[in-house]
């Protein structure tokens, strides 16, 4: 099929295609999962995801802070109603036995600190409102 | 010899169980309730569950691996590298059971892994250490005072670390206190002790290291260095051998080091001993950085470019054989990279990442070897090491070796999961990594400032972005149709047949 873009793609029955501009030529592996399609062409990997989902993510997300995996907090560094500068550290969490501090993103006030020393959180899960 | 336990997992843990079966040894498997199935526990004759996920509770419960040990009837362990590989009270542990330790002596370990007692060792064999301060008095005062004393930039480090757990570079005098006390606690969680030592940051060294192996009749040979200069804090991404632009007066002169402080310590079996190399050419200076008493991750490089095979080898003088060749015979032939395969995502700061290994498809081919421990299908979760597999190549020319590395990572297909991939093929492009190496001799010839090789520790972290870039545009129109394809192949509608016929983009596209 020629799509939108000018690639033409051809599918392969092993869940390869071709994917060709007339100028130059690549074969991709592709896979879906659900309405996410994952796909690798000549050393880069795309992970596509339909547009309502990362919508709905970014609505609630906008002001707080999450986790990018699940870890353990080891130390809470601020209180709500706390002034932050940018780049101050809030939130020390563990992962792999490595530290991964979560660290203001402007300056700002803490609106709420939702979680305690020892908790785990998880990914999406925010731990600071500012 | 005749059954040997692998207290391990992953890519590791297969390596070993197929140099055992080479060697007719029968294999046991140990694995935690989330590796059942996993390609380790299915390579081995036998498998034995020692617990659940967490690692604590499995790979680090030396009560159940023992037990297990002696349910299987194993007379050897195998530790491979990381979890207990360095655990002094293990491997005392296995010789007090009856066991024999494919490693050091426990007391070797002991002493080596406390870098403050090995960095003794060296001083005492004659090997140069970086300058530095090891406080007496632990107390965070004085460690702050032991940094002002070395001054900045000063590295503190933890006594019993490794894996750049524990710690933190000083740049200025505010960022003392905040510093030892992190260091400390880091040191406290991972290694079970908060003791620290502080250092001269040596600024943009490379990483070099010499592999090592003793028997146990006192002969010790080196099998040649490995460059790891290509690491991102302080975790290596990418090995080679030879090390690049390395006089061949410093490749004498660190190999010698290296045997000379494993002699000194009495060591036994396969080990590491690793330096950092400031400047450049025959006026380079090398200083000891640690001793690493187990086979390492980045070992196949060294089997491809010396042809000799480490965990052959280590079975072997585990089991008392005297070392069949001598220093004369071992030889450097081509030159071989190993890249690391993580399952982490360059566009957040190579945040490890979980999922299901949707597809997985290795490469293959001259000169391609690839040390996995996963297969299709597999959930990749959050409680080990994010390392997916070891890509290691082997060609005539450090150039050809680079040419090979590339063209095998475009066609090691992972989906399913974020991971480095793309990042390991922009870093091999860097024109600092690409820099053509001269034959080793024609540097000699040449001098010392011939030839400056531009390639070290800090590298990563100053290209970080440019290393993280997502693709061009055109690439992800071709991501997006291929897409389109995917989508629309479903029986049910489909959002991509919406995508083509409405022209819009109805996808957010993330890559890097």
């Amino acid at each position: 099929m020629v799509t939108p873009t000018g690639w033409r793609v051809t599918a392969f029955a092993d869940g390869r295609y071709r994917v060709d501009d007339g100028e130059r030529s690549f074969v991709a592996d592709a896979v879906r999962d659900g309405s996410t399609s994952w796909i690798w062409i000549d050393g880069h990997l795309f992970e596509i995801v339909p547009v309502a989902t990362t919508r709905a993510r970014a609505a609630h997300g906008d002001e707080a802070l999450m986790p990018l995996m699940s870890a353990k907090v080891i130390r809470v560094l601020v209180t709500a109603g706390q002034s932050v500068a940018l780049g101050d550290t809030l939130v020390v969490l563990e992962a792999m036995k490595m530290e991964l501090p979560i660290r203001a993103p402007r300056a700002g006030v803490i609106k709420a600190v939702r979680c305690a020393e020892g908790d785990l959180v998880q990914p999406g899960t925010p731990v600071v409102d500012m | 010899m005749r059954r040997v336990l692998i207290a391990n997992r992953g890519e590791i843990a297969v390596r070993i169980i197929r140099g055992c079966r080479e060697r007719g040894l029968e294999t046991v498997a140990i694995f935690s309730d989330a590796d059942r199935g996993a390609p380790h526990v299915l390579a081995a004759d036998r498998a034995i569950n020692v617990g659940p996920a967490a690692a604590s509770a499995s790979y680090l419960n030396v009560p159940a691996i023992l037990a297990a040990a002696a349910e299987s009837g194993a007379d050897a362990i195998h530790p491979g590298y990381g979890f207990l590989s360095e655990n002094a009270a293990f491997a005392e542990s296995c010789a007090k059971a009856g066991l024999t330790f494919i490693g050091p002596p426990a007391s070797v370990i002991a002493r080596m892994g406390s870098k403050t007692a090995a960095r003794a060792a060296a001083v005492a064999a004659g090997v140069p250490v970086v300058p530095g301060v090891v406080p007496a008095d632990q107390s965070p005062a004085a460690i702050a005072d032991a940094v002002r004393r070395v001054g900045f930039p000063a590295l503190i480090k933890a006594a019993a670390g490794g894996g750049g757990k524990g710690m933190r570079v000083v740049r200025a005098n505010d960022e003392v206190a905040e510093a030892v006390e992190s260091a400390s606690r880091e040191a406290t969680r991972a290694f079970a002790d908060g003791a620290v030592y502080v250092e001269r940051l040596i600024d943009q060294p490379r990483h070099i290291e010499v592999q090592i192996l003793g028997d146990q009749h006192g002969n010790v040979v080196h099998l040649f260095e490995r460059d790891c200069s290509l690491q991102r804090r302080h975790q290596k991404v990418i090995e080679e051998t030879p090390a690049p632009a390395l006089a061949p007066s410093v490749r004498a002169a660190i190999t010698a080091a290296a045997v000379a402080a494993a002699r000194a310590v009495g060591y036994v079996n396969a080990g590491t001993v690793e330096f950092i190399l400031e400047g450049h050419g025959a006026a380079a200076q090398f200083y000891f950085l640690e001793m690493n008493t187990r086979l390492q991750v980045e070992h196949p490089v060294t089997e491809l470019v010396t042809g000799r095979d480490l965990v052959h080898a280590q079975l072997r003088v585990a089991d008392g054989e005297p070392l069949w060749f001598t220093q004369g015979d071992v030889a450097q032939r081509g030159h071989a990279i190993e890249c690391r395969v993580y399952a982490e995502d360059a566009s957040r700061g190579l945040l490890p990442q979980s999922g299901r290994l949707l597809r997985y498809v290795e490469p293959s081919g001259p000169g391609v070897r690839v040390d996995s421990g996963v297969r299709e299908g597999q959930i990749i979760g959050v409680d080990y090491d994010p390392m997916l597999a070891k890509l290691i190549v082997h060609a005539e020319t450090r150039d050809a070796a680079i040419e090979r590395m590339a063209q095998a990572l475009r066609s090691f297909a992972i989906l399913g999961v974020r991971h480095n991939i793309p990042f390991l093929l922009k870093l091999l492009a860097l024109p600092e990594v690409r820099m053509r190496i001269d034959g080793a001799a024609d540097l000699e010839v040449r001098g010392t400032t011939a030839l400056e090789y531009r390639v070290d520790t800090g590298l990563i972290e100053r290209r970080l972005a440019e290393l993280s870039a997502p693709a061009d545009d055109a690439l992800q129109a071709a991501a997006a149709a291929v897409s389109v394809a995917l989508q629309s192949s479903r029986s049910a509608p489909a959002i991509g047949q919406t995508a083509a016929a409405t022209g819009s983009d109805p996808w957010e596209t993330i890559s890097w």
